[in-house]
């Protein structure tokens, strides 16, 4: 089947939650498939904490240690089209328009009444809750407030006060900026185009059972001849976000950035075109 | 830059005492340049240093 002959590739949503969606891209090479794969795992610009600026921290956890927490803690997203790239922003080091504030001050008081109670637990959970933004469109995820994303624990007597300085970014310069925790990717359940070697005891179809994902193909006759032209137009694909934005957003945007690229790319080769034309007369 | 020239013309200021936190009793002792290094508390001749109050700056990652 000839990909081009009839209107390219296509969506199919399969399942779409709150933090995860599973779809079927048909119609487009593999080429493709796994550039939006990988667009969407580092490319996608979230906001992360980038800097911290540590005031006080008598904690157990030395600075950097607490620095490098803050930093994973996943950040909504929804907004970050409105914040620009510190490197791209007119100010000297970081302004409004292209970082995020966030704020973080406990002091766990003795309380001398309690002190030598063993049956009360001392121990103060500071999480991402703690953390005061500045902005309200970008906060800690705290889907599940029972269970908050702990920084670090206290104890009576302790104190710790720092400024967060969160920035837009991308993952494939550090993976705190990755919208996704995971995208799973497939194609070919029944391994008819034999893209994968399996390794084996005694029977490779006992071993190594068919995903779910088989549902949707017809299995492979072993009478018929092995087709080495054979391409793979559809591929299973499922994205879990971190929380940070919706995974319809993440695929999305991660499409938008593509075709962005290829944009740029199209620009680039017409005016080199037009050049030698110039230059050559050809 | 002239480190010399800064060091003499600066007029010798009285010696500021630091305070240290015994590595024994865990009291806090001002100390001030060839001072013994000894605890007024226990005579320990351990002390750490106390952390700054200035603000201390990291990258997250």
């Amino acid at each position: 089947m000839d990909i081009y002959s009839n209107g390219g590739p296509e969506v199919s949503i399969r399942s779409l939650k709150k933090d995860s969606m599973k779809f079927v891209l048909t119609n487009t090479d593999l080429s493709v498939a796994n550039a939006l794969r990988r667009v969407m795992i580092a490319e996608v610009p979230t906001m992360a904490i980038d800097m911290v600026e540590i005031e006080t921290n008598s904690t157990v956890l030395t600075d950097e240690f607490i620095a490098h927490r803050l930093g994973m803690i996943p950040l909504t997203s929804f907004d970050v089209d409105r914040i620009q790239y510190t490197r791209d922003c007119t100010c000297t080091l970081y302004c409004p328009n292209c970082s995020v504030e966030l704020t973080l001050h406990v002091k766990v008081n003795v309380d001398y009444d309690d002190m030598n109670d063993p049956t009360i637990d001392k121990t103060r959970q500071v999480t991402a809750l703690d953390l005061i933004t500045s902005d309200e469109s970008v906060k800690p995820v705290s889907d599940d407030k029972a269970h908050p994303i702990l920084i670090v624990k206290m104890r009576p007597g302790q104190e710790i006060k720092l400024k967060c300085v969160a920035k837009k970014g991308v993952a494939k310069e550090h993976a705190k900026w990755s919208p996704v925790y995971g995208v799973s990717f497939e194609y070919d359940p029944y391994n008819r185009l034999r893209h994968s070697h399996y390794w084996i005891e005694e029977d490779e179809k006992l071993e190594w059972g068919v995903s779910a994902n088989a549902a949707e193909e017809t299995p492979v006759d072993p009478n018929e001849p092995f087709d080495y032209n054979a391409k793979p137009d559809k591929y299973y694909i499922e994205v879990e976000t971190s929380g940070c934005m919706k995974p319809e957003e993440v695929a999305l945007r991660a499409m938008t950035i593509m075709q962005d690229k290829l944009g740029g790319l199209q620009i680039k080769l017409d005016d080199e075109f037009k050049e030698d034309t110039q230059r050559w007369g050809y | 830059m002239n480190y010399n020239a800064t060091q003499s013309t600066a007029p010798k200021a009285p010696a500021p005492a630091m305070t240290y936190i015994c590595a024994e009793c865990g009291s806090d002792n001002e100390i001030k340049p060839k001072e013994p290094i000894r605890c007024k508390e226990c005579g320990y001749r351990i002390m750490y240093k106390k952390r700054t109050k200035r603000m201390v700056q990291f990258e997250a990652r």
